[in-house]
């Protein structure tokens, strides 16, 4: 090789590199339109779906900074992360945001840098500004920047049911959550979304419990593509969430006071969902395939079919129920889609305002008595009764109880303390009242009352 | 802006550069001197007195038009190795910023546009000048043209100075068109909402040592931490004695403004221990006061305070948003308490004692706290164009290619083009990315006596040995040879910081991307330490590039 002439040594390397490059070409060969042929590579690419195009939607900046990168993208990205954290630590938020942009250019596809960022911008971030409308802005942000890796990452349903959390649960129940719905209604950058919502992540102007409903639908969608895991929680809990929302939205609804028709609706909805759609999916077993909404009947049979005795098969379907409260909240649904609790729920808030607020207490006192009334009713009803006559909705919802005593506790404060006038010995829903069961929370919820005159209650 | 006002003493830093100097001379002579003695024996001291005498008259007869000659022949030089070509990438990357800087949208500050030209004119113009002046000389030795220039009459004094002043040239060309699309691209696309951020504030601060916390019984204490790790603000707890307070020196009447006010802004983070009102800010309340006359004026001085404005630059600011500006009027009403009793104070005549103006922050929401830092509240003179800001800015940076070019071509004087290349890169890194980390663990030492995880050994036996930094090493002989060792190798850091470059005083773009004006005193980013210090390399480096030029051997490729 010594005795080689430079011309003839650079020949030598030309030739070894053309010999080389035969087979990475052979194997290399990228895919036709629809990754059909191509090399061994490209097939393989297909058949394991790593290639860029079956993760969803590309991104050519992205692919540009990994070839300028060469074998360096990992260092580059370590620094950014440092950086990130530098800039986070020292609250340059608006240079965090932009390190947080290079960072996904280089790992596109890697879901825990979306999740994490995104949390970062929308809860850390958020929480260090005092203004409620700069929380808000930072929130928006890290919905907007999973959106986007949503939509670089198709087939990932984990990431679409955080973005149904972040909708929901970040929106719909942190400390700031009468602010944050409303500002998801009207943006309060009026100038900027000309007193509508910010249509980037609400452009159907619909409620923020509406919008997380979406996002997990698309992520049960996704879910159910053939190929698809997750590997977030529980099968039927992953999959109760679009319906959970929906429940979320009704009784948002009813917190802030709104009783009527669209919410009444909202919980019948809620009851279809959860009953007709949800109640119906199959979910695999230990003891084979359920339905929470099948009979035994049903059970018996498809146990017949899989070989597996009634017994088994109702000791998982009961498993499963307890595991996502399946009842519990069939029975909430069932009972809150009533006119007659919806009515009962509205002279609860009416008979505290008057209390309250207009200090009419004549009023507040015959508020509060049609309020019971109508709660004794739903109560009295022979379908949330049990066989032995107790009621299913006084043992399940102790939320009914609560509202309940609540309304007793200032009704008879009213007759007593400020009108002066006996109570009687029986009245609507006393039944509660006078059960010791509930002692100690009427205790509590009495001392409370003391301390804040109905303020708190 | 996490930014520390500290000043810069010119007249200490002078002294110290005078005694880095003279030692490192006395060092360079003496290893002359023994090199000369081993070499020439007897004839030694005369060899290194001539040597020096000649270096004297080389380094102090120079030709104005020969320099400019050789400055001319080293641009022409680069330009035929097409240079220029450099421009092009900034073109590219201007037009793919956006891609970096996703989502601009109209909430976009304007701070990230600003800090990435200079960021990108930085990062690409330290190669250029890099390549460029660690490549020239040694290229020229190699093709042996520097034979050419050498026999004509000219001192090697003026080629080392007129390469520097070629390369220099010709950065600073490529520099100004930069900058110059650089700041029409900020135009650009900078969005129309965030565009008032795009301006040259000029702040007045108190100094440092002007600026302390008074704790929650009224006694001189340290601002609270609320759990950040960023020990930058210090807390004051709400409706408690507890104040920040600052002292700001030589206020007169000129810092009023058209309307006879006195502009005061401020970025004071609010945190919250209970939820309070969430609809509603932390408020404050500013005090004026003059100890002397037993004056402390409220402002505002009725109602329940101001509510907190935070990161006002990091995002583009809603119509409806109040900006965190405080307007003090120059009459003022005389309280006591919060309850007026009036009469009238004048600012400059009851308020303001000999310059200084006292003024202290309090919270007003129980349970609440608001945190301050000295740069957190300054007085507001009349704003600058942005551009003023922007092109100080790009003077800095100029200066620092500058510093490199001479660096540079000093390094290539003696070594070898990719060893200066390494050498010269080496040091911009130290200067700038690395000294921070080299301050802090030098800072500890000084204060601690030792440096979190050890010296360059210690830090070895843990990497190798996992263990992590807070457990103690094992009490044996190997240990205390790895920290006597260290603290050895600790000193020569020391020694090290007074000789590499501090950057930092070049890179100006913390003030211009937050909307400031570069100052041109403090003792970090700033314009008149950053102009010494270039001056403070250059004159070293022309000595160190002629001697070294002087005994190389031409014709050694």
């Amino acid at each position: 090789m010594n005795n080689l002439t430079s011309s003839q040594r650079k020949l030598v390397y030309f030739v070894g590199i053309a010999i080389l490059a035969v087979p990475i070409v052979f194997l290399g060969r990228p895919a036709a339109e629809g990754g059909q042929g191509g090399g061994m590579i490209a097939q393989s690419r297909q058949k394991y779906r790593l290639g860029e195009v079956s993760f969803g939607e590309v991104d050519p900046a992205s692919a540009t900074m990994n070839l300028v990168l060469l074998g360096l993208r990992g260092v580059a990205a370590n620094l950014l992360w440092m950086e990130a954290d530098e800039l986070k630590e020292k609250k340059r938020w608006s240079e965090l945001n932009s390190t947080v942009e290079s960072i996904i250019r280089l790992q596109p596809h890697f879901q825990s840098v979306w999740k994490f960022q995104a949390w970062n911008l929308s809860y850390n971030v958020s929480a260090e500004c005092d203004a409620v409308e700069d929380r808000y802005f930072w929130v928006k942000k890290g919905i907007k920047f999973l959106e986007r890796g949503v939509a670089r990452n198709e087939r990932v349903p984990e990431m679409r049911h955080d973005l149904g959390d972040f909708y929901g649960k970040k929106l719909g129940r942190s400390d700031e959550r009468r602010e944050f719905r409303e500002f998801f209604l009207v943006d309060p950058d009026t100038e900027r979304w000309e007193g509508g919502p910010d249509t980037e992540i609400n452009p159907d102007r619909l409620d923020n419990y509406l919008v997380a409903k979406q996002k997990y639908e698309a992520a049960n969608e996704v879910y159910r593509l053939p190929g698809v895991e997750q590997h977030k929680m529980g099968e039927p809990l992953f999959v109760m969430y679009p319906y959970r929302s929906q429940m979320d939205y009704a009784s948002a609804r009813q917190d802030e006071n709104k009783f009527g028709d669209v919410t009444r609706e909202a919980w019948a909805e809620s009851y279809r969902g959860w009953t007709q759609e949800y109640g119906q999916t199959d979910f695999p077993t230990p003891g084979g395939v359920i339905r929470f909404e099948w009979t035994h009947d049903e059970l018996e049979r498809k146990g017949e079919e899989e070989g597996y005795s009634l017994d088994f098969k109702i000791y998982w379907q009961g498993r499963y129920e307890d595991m996502v409260n399946y009842r519990y909240w069939k029975l909430r649904a069932s009972v809150e889609r009533t006119p007659e609790l919806a009515a009962a729920r509205k002279a609860f808030a009416d008979g505290r305002v008057q209390f309250r607020e207009e200090q009419d207490m004549f009023a507040a006192r015959d508020t509060f008595y049609d309020g019971l009334e109508k709660l004794q009713t739903v109560i009295d009803n022979p379908e949330y009764r049990r066989e032995d006559g107790s009621s299913r909705l006084l043992s399940d919802e102790a939320d009914l109880v609560e509202d309940a005593l609540k309304a007793i506790i200032i009704w008879r404060h009213i007759l007593q303390d400020v009108l002066g006038q006996p109570i009687p010995d029986e009245f609507p829903m006393d039944e509660v009242w006078v059960d010791p069961q509930y002692e100690g929370l009427r205790a509590s919820l009495l001392e409370e009352f003391q301390r804040w005159q109905g303020s708190g209650i | 802006m996490d930014y520390e006002s500290q000043p810069y003493h010119v007249t200490a830093a002078l002294v110290e550069w005078l005694l880095v100097i003279g030692a490192a001379a006395l060092i360079a002579l003496f290893v002359g001197g023994v090199v000369a003695l081993f070499l020439a024996g007897r004839r030694a001291p005369a060899l290194v007195f001539a040597a020096l005498k000649r270096g004297f008259s080389d380094l102090t007869s120079l030709s104005v038009r020969r320099i400019g000659a050789l400055a001319r022949l080293t641009i022409q030089e680069s330009l035929s190795r097409r240079t220029l070509l450099v421009l092009f990438v900034f073109v590219s990357l201007f037009a793919a910023g956006n891609l970096f800087l996703q989502s601009p949208g109209q909430d976009m500050p304007a701070k990230p546009f600003v800090s990435f030209v200079m960021t990108s004119i930085r990062w690409v113009l330290i190669p250029v000048a890099l390549l460029l002046s660690c490549w020239g000389l040694p290229a020229d030795i190699k093709s042996r043209s520097l034979h050419t220039v050498v026999t004509k009459p000219v001192h090697r004094s003026e080629i080392v100075i007129g390469r520097m002043l070629g390369y220099s040239l010709l950065t600073s060309f490529i520099l100004f068109v930069v900058a110059l699309l650089g700041l029409i691209w900020i135009q650009r696309v900078v969005p129309e909402r965030s565009k008032p951020q795009l301006t040259a504030r000029v702040p007045v601060y108190c100094d440092l040592e002007d600026f302390f916390f008074l704790d929650r019984n009224g006694q001189t204490g340290k601002g609270l931490n609320v759990g950040d790790m960023w020990e930058h603000r210090g807390f004051i707890e709400g409706q408690t004695k507890s104040r920040a307070v600052w002292i700001f020196e030589g206020v007169d009447e000129s810092y009023l403004n058209d309307e006879g006010e006195l502009r005061m802004e401020y970025s004071f983070e609010a945190f919250r221990s209970h939820k309070g009102r969430i609809d509603e800010g932390v408020r404050f309340r500013l005090h004026l006061v003059n100890e002397e006359k037993g004056l402390d004026v409220p402002y505002p001085q009725r109602g329940a305070g101001l509510e907190v404005q935070e990161f006002s630059g990091e995002r583009a600011a809603r119509k409806d948003q109040e900006k965190p500006i405080i307007d003090i009027p120059r009459e003022l009403s005389r309280t006591v308490g919060l309850d007026e009793d009036g009469s009238k104070v004048d600012l400059f005549d009851d308020l303001v004692e000999d310059g200084k103006l006292r003024i202290e922050l309090s919270c007003e929401d129980d349970g609440q706290y608001i945190g301050a830092a000295n740069t957190d509240l300054f007085i507001r003179l009349a704003d600058k164009p942005f551009a003023v800001g922007y092109f100080k800015a790009i003077f800095g940076l100029w200066l620092m290619v500058v510093l490199v070019c001479i660096i540079g071509t000093t390094a290539s004087c003696f070594l070898k083009g990719p060893v200066a290349t390494l050498l010269t890169f080496g040091l911009v890194i130290l200067g700038h990315p690395m000294r921070s980390y080299m301050e802090n663990q030098l800072q500890q030492l000084d204060e601690k006596g030792r440096v979190l995880g050890g010296g360059m050994l210690e830090a070895c036996y843990r990497l190798v040995t996992q263990m992590n930094v807070q457990s103690p090493l094992p009490e044996n002989d190997a240990t205390r040879v790895i920290q006597y060792l260290d603290t050895h190798i600790f000193n020569g850091l020391k020694i090290a910081e007074f000789i590499i470059p501090n950057f930092k005083h070049f890179d100006m773009t913390v003030f211009v991307a937050n909307g400031f004006d570069v100052p041109w005193m403090d003792a970090g980013a700033a314009i008149v330490p950053a102009i010494l210090t270039v001056l403070g390399y250059l004159i070293p480096c022309v000595i160190l590039g002629y001697f070294s030029l002087q005994l190389r051997e031409l014709e050694a490729k």
